[in-house]
């Protein structure tokens, strides 16, 4: 009996090893990584489709399959035309003219002409969540096959980080219409650099180079199809398999390199580190019409006891201290603003006990807690449980609130259970983030029409003004006006803009981050 | 009909029930989750009036008791919807997820009883003994390792020192190695323990000193008369844990990037995508149910005491 339960594990362990020679073969010999003419792409989340105007978020693989007429460039100071071989803004700015190349082709061979993009726009339109994003163009012409004209109402800025965003990259409507809107998400038909080959859904996206491609972008030197005949972008949840991969080289790029790991990465001579700054900022919304944050003191005495250098710190600096409300990696960003808003709203605790003491708190039993008319001053902040830097961050906020006598209470939440309580008004304090090139995402957050609790007449008014505003002097100086009105009020404590990085081997050459992270792989090599 | 058939028709129309119990009863629990899949999804760019055009689209402003008779309306039809997040009929995402999980969660069932019976088997034999005692504290020590952290340890042994595995992700069938010795090693516990103890019972029973006695060998004894009587709860639990194949490797589809159901039904929770986890709750449900029955059916079939209960004859 022995002998033979002997036997069956003994067979049992020729398999696994047998098994295990066939994974280091398959490992080393058919690794997707080792093609030079292949790119192997890590992301943590896989997409909804393909399609730009059904998807509710887009990513790297939406940017490889779409290209927009035109686009900002790296450093987001200047516009360039793309896929348009130009553009042309009319004296008056309600004008807008865009020029296509005469061979312009989508990736299946189909002539992109003016008139397909407007088809493409009226799919968008019928079907994208964002369909709004059109609203202000009151016509769309078509002034020959290569001419398209926009007509606006009145000159609206806002609307150029609609036109260069990768969801103003054209599809071909007449293959969408004819497959369905369900079909077509699964292989959608765009401009880009790549298109679609084969997606397994929470797996991967096969992209092949698109050979029709061309581009008039002086933000890359190779201005048709790509030298990488096709990248694979996989679909990997967890940070710590992500980074495994890029390490064993396995894959030669991997997206949201998370904070702990960025020293392993440094250190490694085979992988280099590509760093931008998060286009938006993370803060702390206030309902102001709940009991004690009704008081602007006492919202102002928190904004006033948060440490931001300390939250930096406990961060390993992996994110820029933000005290105004829009990042350099946004339009309109203006350092004196920052600068001047530090010195008014930046850490002091002795202003903001002042403050809570002007409010009428005092701690009236000696547990360190200030109390006003017998109730203590107790206060919960939401933190968005599936973002690190906020989980991280929310201790010690609470402990430094403690030092001015405020009980901070801390509840984990999902970010988008956090996002539904706070239009639906019912919470106190929590953590947010947001993401947009231009400062116009302010208007979601502090406009009336926005939906949360708090707003103002003034606000508004600067906020509506500063959309239609095209000198970007004057805009910069608009928005100025309204961070330091909004901050006044303290409705929203600015926290940090997160530094985003992204990895990739250093067999990877030509690769180009702009500085809101947009990557670049036009001129890409494998060597 | 014969007793053991309308035994099993009573069940499955109690079946019937229960999935539709179960069906409603998850609905109402997702309709009381704040929010609705639009406003999770939406950025805030998306306006009130496209928020609300959304929602008559998908059905979402009726009442909850009509979006749930559509629903089975439409599932009885073989329709199970739409994904709202993705817009993909929920058949096609669950019809391409499906067989990566049945792989995994499948081969690592069937590698948990392969390896579990015959080493119980021998550790009840052998009780107390060092191979015994080996043998059980082994697999109580697997059992006690959370299973995201094993399969990180597992990862860093074969795949980054030692370089023999993939990472992640499924690229052929070296990739699957990891991931089912993760799923594998700590459930040995379980069926390991259980046959063990189920042997050490039936071993001391006398119809086995009477095949001793009968001039029997070991090896006769301990397959025909212990290892047959001791597998009955064994193999009722193997059919339980058969609806776990789809929901229960939700972790290490995600350590190892595994496209399973698992990391779909999560994703779908948290979207609040609403057809797609009825329709994998469905599947979980139906399949639960036939486990139940197939696993009394056999229980009946191999052990005469059950067949006598369901005659009342004991």
């Amino acid at each position: 009996m022995y002998k033979k339960l002997l036997a069956i594990l003994t067979v049992l362990a020729v398999m696994v090893l047998s098994l295990t020679g066939c994974g280091g073969q398959t490992a080393s010999n058919n690794s997707p990584g080792e093609s030079s003419s292949e790119l192997v792409v890590a992301i943590p989340e896989g997409i909804e489709g393909t399609d730009i105007a059904q998807v509710n978020w887009s990513n790297i693989v939406h940017e490889l399959i779409y290209d927009a007429p035109v686009i900002y460039d790296l450093e987001m100071k200047e516009l360039l035309a793309s896929s348009a071989t130009s553009y042309e803004v009319s004296p008056d700015g309600k004008e807008l003219t865009f020029t296509f190349p005469e061979d312009a082709t989508f990736s299946n061979g189909e002539p992109l002409t003016a008139e397909a993009i407007k088809e493409s726009m009226e799919w968008y339109v019928e079907n994208s969540p964002y369909s709004g994003d059109y609203d202000p163009i009151q016509e769309v012409i078509v002034k020959d096959p290569q001419t398209l004209v926009f007509k606006l109402e009145k000159p609206t800025a806002y609307l150029w980080s609609v036109l260069t965003s990768t969801y103003n990259g054209p599809n071909d409507a007449k293959v969408a219409e004819e497959l369905g809107k369900e079909a077509y998400h699964r292989n959608a038909i765009g401009n880009g650099l790549y298109y679609v080959d084969e997606w397994v859904q929470g797996s991967h996206i096969t992209l092949l180079k698109n050979p029709n491609y061309k581009t008039s972008s002086s933000v890359v030197d190779n201005k048709g199809p790509a030298k990488i005949e096709k990248i694979t972008v996989r679909f990997i949840p967890e940070s710590f398999t992500r980074v495994s991969e890029i390490e064993t080289g396995s894959v030669d790029i991997i997206y949201n390199v998370p904070p702990e790991n960025l020293a392993k990465l440094e250190n490694n001579a085979d992988i280099e580190l590509y760093k931008f700054l998060q286009s938006g900022i993370d803060y702390i919304s206030i309902n102001p019409k709940v009991e004690h944050l009704n008081d602007v003191k006492v919202r102002k005495a928190i904004a006033l006891a948060i440490n931001k250098a300390e939250l930096g710190s406990i961060l390993n600096n992996t994110v820029q201290l933000r005290y105004g409300l829009i990042s350099p990696a946004q339009l309109c960003y203006d350092e004196a603003t920052e600068n001047k808003l530090e010195q008014e709203y930046g850490y002091n605790l002795d202003k903001a006990k002042a403050l809570l003491a002007e409010a009428g708190y005092k701690d009236e039993n000696g547990d360190g807690i200030l109390e006003k008319d017998g109730k203590p001053l107790a206060i919960s902040l939401m933190v968005a449980l599936d973002s690190a830097y906020f989980k991280q961050v929310a201790p010690m906020i609470q402990a430094q609130l403690q030092q001015v006598g405020i009980n901070l209470e801390l509840k984990e939440y999902e970010a988008n259970y956090i996002k539904q309580m706070m239009y639906d008004h019912k919470y106190e304090m929590a953590t947010r983030g947001n993401v947009w090139p231009d400062p116009d995402i302010l208007y979601y957050t502090l406009h009336t029409e926005g939906g949360l609790p708090w707003s103002s007449p003034e606000t508004d008014a600067l906020l509506d003004a500063a959309r239609y505003i095209m000198d970007p002097v004057e805009r910069t100086a608009k928005y100025s006006q309204m961070q330091e009105k909004v901050m006044a009020q303290a409705p929203i404590i600015p926290l940090f803009s997160e530094y985003k990085y992204i990895a990739a081997r250093k067999t990877v050459e030509g690769l180009k981050v702009s500085i809101d992270g947009r990557a670049f792989v036009n001129d890409v090599e494998k060597k | 009909m014969s007793d053991m058939m309308e035994y099993t028709v009573r069940r499955l129309t109690m079946g019937v029930f229960v999935v539709l119990a179960v069906t409603a009863l998850l609905f109402a629990i997702m309709q009381l989750m704040p929010g609705d899949p639009i406003e999770l999804v939406a950025s805030p760019r998306v306006s009130p009036e496209k928020i609300a055009e959304l929602k008559r689209l998908w059905g979402l402003d009726q009442p909850t008791h009509v979006q749930y008779f559509y629903w089975l309306g439409h599932v009885l039809k073989g329709d199970f919807g739409n994904s709202i997040t993705t817009g993909q009929k929920v058949g096609v995402l669950i019809g391409a997820r499906l067989p990566y999980t049945l792989l995994l969660a499948g081969s690592s069932l069937l590698l948990q009883y392969i390896i579990a019976i015959p080493l119980g088997l021998w550790a009840a034999y052998k009780e107390n003994s060092r191979f015994d005692k080996t043998v059980v504290v082994s697999s109580v020590v697997f059992w006690s390792i959370p299973t995201f952290w094993l399969g990180i340890l597992l990862m860093l042994l074969f795949s980054i020192k030692l370089k023999l595995l993939p990472v992640s992700g499924f690229k052929g069938f070296a990739s699957i190695i990891l991931p089912i010795m993760t799923a594998t090693l700590p459930s040995l516990a379980s069926t390991l323990r259980l046959t063990r103890t189920e042997v050490l019972e039936v071993i001391k029973e006398k119809h086995v000193v009477t095949a001793y006695a009968k001039g029997l060998t070991d090896k006769k004894v301990l397959i025909f008369h212990v290892l047959r009587n001791a597998l009955i709860p064994v193999t009722v639990m193997f059919f339980l844990s058969l609806p776990w194949l789809i929901g229960g490797s939700v972790i290490i589809e995600s350590v190892f990037a595994w496209p399973g159901i698992g990391q779909l039904l999560w994703k779908s929770i948290s979207s609040q995508d609403y057809p797609v986890v009825q329709g994998i709750i469905f599947i979980i449900a139906i399949l639960t149910v036939l486990s139940n029955i197939v696993g009394d059916i056999l229980t009946a079939y191999l052990d005469p005491r059950v067949r006598l209960e369901m005659k009342g004859e004991n």
